[in-house]
Parts: structure tokens; sequence; C-alpha cells
């Protein structure tokens, strides 16, 4: 039962994009396609895993001081593995995708789950949190691109819709339009969840992923407040 | 410290083992993705020549010329592919194309992948007009108004072709006399071509007896007549003034010319004949600009863009008259100088050009004939040369200047 909700919660209820609002760069990037939003969020979502199974599992070799640079170095490597894996066998998706797949290294959804989750947890449950992690972040870019695409460009998935191709709302499809749907669907998801997601404590000062190297004593923020 | 050596030790074993697991990776994935490159560049090729199968790239001879960037064969022989990348002179991008040549030496299809000069030749059009042609492109023309990015173009393809035949096994295309005549007057009358290297000769309309064809360049300062000779064609090359310079064959050698002294003197006959038809037109005009002027044609022995000069008498002294017709921007800009017998310009006048509105046309106005008035010809200020912005005007009349005066000093040593 604990597995599952450690599955299902970062569909909506922790989602990576719409709740934790992480990752946002490529989320507005690649979400004018609905194609290029499923790359994106497939090719996360496989970094995702396999970071958080090797992380969890070398959670009680890798010293506290060199955590981070460790995090990153594994991140790195499963990302460039599969920039090579994409060139070779897809590469049109590997063109479309561009500097954005380089880019998943320093996606923060990564590293702080590495940071929050898999160094804590155990390896069936950091492989879980990030099969749960990285559907919910192809599930958010899935849904803003559905949005854009369809009323934006009038098409799905490249298809042309018939009807809708000759209204097309093309700001929806530029950056600006981005915002407003991204804007739209947090408003929605906090909506339906009555906002209670935000007030988990992993967003206090102790859930930074910063938390370890910060010179901030967080109790006493806490009590400043 | 312990920590420390700890912490270093995990740290260089994660580094490792990551590094030793791309490497793996890459060395499954570096094959597949060099071949999905080589086929993404044969798909470029594939347009050029739709039959081919698959392309190998063939060695380019050292001293080839610099625009060809690659050579391929189709490996099921269909033809050649060659890569093509020209600098011109009025862009600071490269325009590249590819041309695919069939086996039978004929050009299947080019393409055309950048293009950003500032006229356009028609890139949808000009480069279609070269389908079908071989190495002798006799059929393909220079575009109006552009004609040095066309003749960049055309000179490219020439390149391609120069290479191609080196390489491969395809034969050389034939020329046709018109094309022969216009590299002859490239190696005979370098002055009778524009800055690109283009001489436009246009051919007599009119038949003559004992020549097979008369052709004039564009500033009168040379001709070529053909005459057959058993089978074969010779080329004479005649000055401005009519005087016949050398005989050659179709390959451009030269001939003896005692042996052709039949066919030379029936073109010498036609040329003099034309040469004095232009003569008596600069004569009527001379006429007109000294009141009461006496002038006659002198014949010099200086060959260059000068292409003619007379000796005038008027009643307030005599001089020298030169036209000077050097290649400006559009193309020849005719100037008639008229000397004094101390070389100092009395009157400076541009009887034709073909220079752009605005900028080159600036060389006909009277205000610029008024700034080379009283200079001598032997020492114009460079100041009053340069027209601001137009390069190839200037040149032209740089050109001017050098060549009367060289003319000029040539009549002195003579009298």
């Amino acid at each position: 039962m604990k597995q599952l909700s450690i599955l299902l919660k970062g569909l909506i209820k922790e989602n990576p994009v719409f709740v934790l609002v992480l990752g946002t760069c490529p989320t507005l990037a690649m979400t004018d396609s609905v194609t290029r939003a499923i790359g994106m969020g497939l090719s996360a979502a496989a970094v995702l895993i396999c970071s958080n199974i090797v992380i969890s599992l070398l959670r009680n070799v890798i010293p506290d001081k060199v955590r981070i640079p460790s995090y990153i170095v594994v991140i790195a490597g499963f990302v460039t593995a599969i920039q090579m894996v994409l060139h070779a066998y897809m590469p049109d998706l590997y063109d479309s995708l561009g500097t954005y797949l380089a880019l998943i290294v320093v996606n923060c959804i990564i590293l702080g789950r590495a940071e929050m989750f898999a160094s804590k947890n155990g390896v069936l449950d950091s492989a879980l949190d990030g099969v749960g992690m990285g559907l919910g972040f192809t599930l958010a870019l899935f849904l803003m691109a559905t949005i854009r695409e369809v009323f934006g460009a009038g098409s799905f998935c490249g298809y042309e819709i018939p009807v809708l191709s000759n209204y097309t709302i093309p700001i929806l499809i530029q950056a600006p339009g981005g915002f407003m749907v991204f804007g739209l669907l947090i408003a929605i998801v906090n909506a339906v969840t009555k906002g209670k997601v935000l007030k988990k404590k992993d967003f206090g000062c102790k859930g930074c992923p910063a938390y370890s190297s910060c010179s901030h004593n967080c109790d006493a923020v806490k009590e400043a407040k | 410290m312990n920590e420390s050596v700890k912490s270093i030790t995990v740290l260089t074993a994660i580094c490792l083992i990551v590094a030793i697991i791309l490497s793996g990776v890459n060395y499954v994935t570096a094959p597949v993705i060099a071949e999905n490159q080589a086929n993404k560049a044969n798909e470029s090729l594939i347009v050029v020549l739709p039959d081919a199968e698959s392309f190998e790239e063939i060695a380019i001879p050292e001293g080839s010329p610099e625009t060809v960037t690659g050579v391929y064969k189709d490996t099921a022989g269909t033809g050649y592919a060659v890569t093509v990348s020209t600098s011109s002179q009025y862009s600071s991008s490269d325009m590249q194309f590819t041309i695919g040549v069939g086996s039978d030496g004929k050009i299947v299809n080019i393409s055309l992948t950048n293009y950003a000069e500032s006229k356009d030749f028609g890139t949808d059009t000009y480069p279609q007009s070269y389908i079908g042609q071989d190495s002798a492109l006799s059929g393909v023309d220079t575009v109006a108004g552009v004609t040095y990015s066309s003749a960049a173009f055309k000179n490219a393809v020439a390149d391609a072709f120069s290479v191609l035949l080196s390489v491969s096994d395809i034969s050389a295309g034939e020329k046709t006399d018109e094309q022969i005549a216009a590299e002859l007057a490239q190696q005979v009358f370098p002055y009778a071509c524009n800055s690109a290297g283009i001489c436009s000769l246009s051919a007599s309309a009119e038949s003559y007896d004992g020549i097979s064809a008369l052709y004039e360049t564009e500033n009168d300062t040379g001709y070529i007549a053909t005459a057959d000779d058993n089978a074969e064609t010779v080329f004479m090359t005649f000055d401005a003034f009519g005087a016949a310079i050398s005989v050659y064959d179709s390959q451009a050698q030269e001939l003896d010319s005692a042996e052709y002294s039949a066919q030379l003197e029936s073109a010498s006959a036609v040329v003099a004949g034309l040469v004095q038809q232009k003569q008596d037109k600069i004569i009527t005009r001379i006429g007109k600009m000294i009141d009461g002027a006496q002038v006659t044609p002198l014949t010099l022995s200086v060959r260059s863009s000068v292409s003619s000069a007379y000796s005038v008498t008027a009643p307030d002294g005599s001089y020298t008259a030169f036209v000077a017709q050097p290649y400006g921007y559009g193309g020849p800009v005719e100037i008639i100088y008229i000397l004094t017998s101390d070389g100092e310009i009395s009157r400076f006048k541009v009887i034709s050009h073909n220079e752009t509105e605005y900028f080159g046309e600036a060389v006909a106005e009277s205000g610029y004939a008024e700034k080379q008035e009283g200079a001598n010809i032997t020492s114009p200020s460079e100041d009053d040369i340069l027209i601001s912005g137009c390069t190839f005007t200037s040149n032209a009349v740089r050109t001017a200047y050098d060549d009367v005066a060289e003319a000029f000093e040539s009549l002195g040593a003579v009298e």
C-alpha cells in the first residue's frame, strides 16, 4: 500500500511540474508539440528512474561531503547514455529535442528526487518514486502540449485536426502562450487539491536540496517567522 | 583525513565507472550514428542523381580549384555528384550547390542550397538552365545585370567539370566556335574582359567572303575572325586598329600566320571596314565637340583598352584624341580624351556607359568631366578620379588614364 502511494503521489498530489513547480524550463520549451513533449518526458523519466536506483544503491557508500557531485556525475552519465542511444536509434527525436536533452542533467526534478528521496530510501521505493515522478512529469508535459498543439496549431502529434486547424490560436504555441497554459493548469491542479499539497513540509527550509550545505539555521528561520 | 580520502576515492571511483559504462554505450552507438549521418549526407546527393544507389567519395586531386569541395561516385555507375562552394564579390556567405553528372557527362540536376547574393539571378530558374549541359557548357550564359554572381556560378560549374574530367572516365563536351573565341579573347585581349574575366563577344550577323564568322569585342578593342581550313576552324585575332595579331587553332594553340595568309587577307579587309565604320562615328563626334576640326585616325601599336586614336587639327591648335573603353561595373565605359601636345586634358567626355543609376553613372556627369579637364594625362589626381562607393567605375577611369597615357607616350616616341 505504501508502495502504491509512493508511485501515485508523483502523478497528481506531488506532481513535479504543477505542484512542485520544478523543471519549468523544459516544460515551457518542449510543450509546443505533443511528440516532443512525450520524447522529453520519457527521456527524463528514464534518467530519473535509473539515477534514483543507482543513488539509492550507493546511498550508504557516498560520503556526505561529495554527495551532490556524485549525484551529478551519475545523472550526467545516464543523460549522456540516453543522448547517444537517441542519436543512434531515434535521430529525428534527438534533433527535435536539441540542447534540452543535454540539459536534463540540470533538471531540478532529477537532482531534487535524488536528494530528497533516493538518498534516504530503499531501492524499490526509490525506483517507484522515479517511475511515479517520471510519469507525472511526462503526464504534465503531455497535458500542456496537448492543449497548446491542439488549439495553437490545430494538430495532434503532427496530424492535422479537421475544422480546428482553420481556427488556431497561434499565441499558444509561442512562449507567452506557454506561460498562460502553465499558469492555468497550476491553478486548476491547485483548485482540485484545494491547495493542501503546497503545505507539505518538504517545502520548508529543511526540504531544500541545499539544506546540508546551507549556513542557515532552519530552526532559527522558523522561530523568526 | 580519513574522511577526505574516502570522499576522493568514492567520487573518483564513481567517475571511472560512469566513464567505462559510457565508453561501452559509445562503442555500440557510434557506428550507428556515423551510418545515419552518412545516409543523411547522401540524401542531398540523391536529389541531384536520383537513380543512384549509394555514394563513395573520390579524393580530389591536389591543385584542383578550391570551389570543388567533394566528388562522389555512384557505386551503381549512374554518374557522379559534385559539391561546390563558391564565394563571389557581393556576399559574405558562400554560394553552395550540388551538381549531378550522369555517366554520359551531362548534368542531370543541380541543387542550389545556399545563395545570399545581393541580386537574385533567378535561383529557381537559372540553375535549371544547366540541366543537360556537358562540360563545354555551350548552352548557358551569364545573367544580364547579375553578371558577377552568375559568372561565379558558371565558373564553379566549369571547375566541377574540370575536376570530374580528371578523376572520372566521362568524356568532355565539344565547345562551339563562339566559346573558343571567347576563351581566346580572354587570353589575347584581357582588356576586353570585365573584372570577373568574362569577355562578351558579339557575332556579326552579316556574312563575309573568305571567313566563316566574325566576332567583335564589346569595347571595340579586338576582333576574332574564323575561317575553315580543311575541316578545321582557325581563329584569327585582330587588334583595335585592325592589325592582325596571330592565328590560333581550336585548342587556342598559336599557328604559323604565314600558312594562313589567304584567310588573313580576306579577314583583314573585313575588319578594316568595321574599324573604319566605327572611327567615322567618332570623327563626327569630335567634329561636333571642336568647331572646324580636321580629324584623321591614327594607328597605334599599343594594345590596351584604347580603341581608337586621332590627330585633330583645329583653328586654335592641334590635339590628339583617344577613345578608351575600359570595363566598369555594367560594361565598357567609353571615354574620349582630347589632349594638347603636352598631354594636358582639353576635353574629357564619357560617350557611353552602362553604369548603375545614382552610382556609377556619376562618371558621365558634366561635373566629373570638369574635374578631369586641365589635368595632365600622365599625372591625374586620384581624388578627382575617385567616385565614392563605385570601385568598379573608378577603376575603369584609372585604367583609361593609364592606357591613354601609354598610348600618348607611344605616339611621342614615333614622332
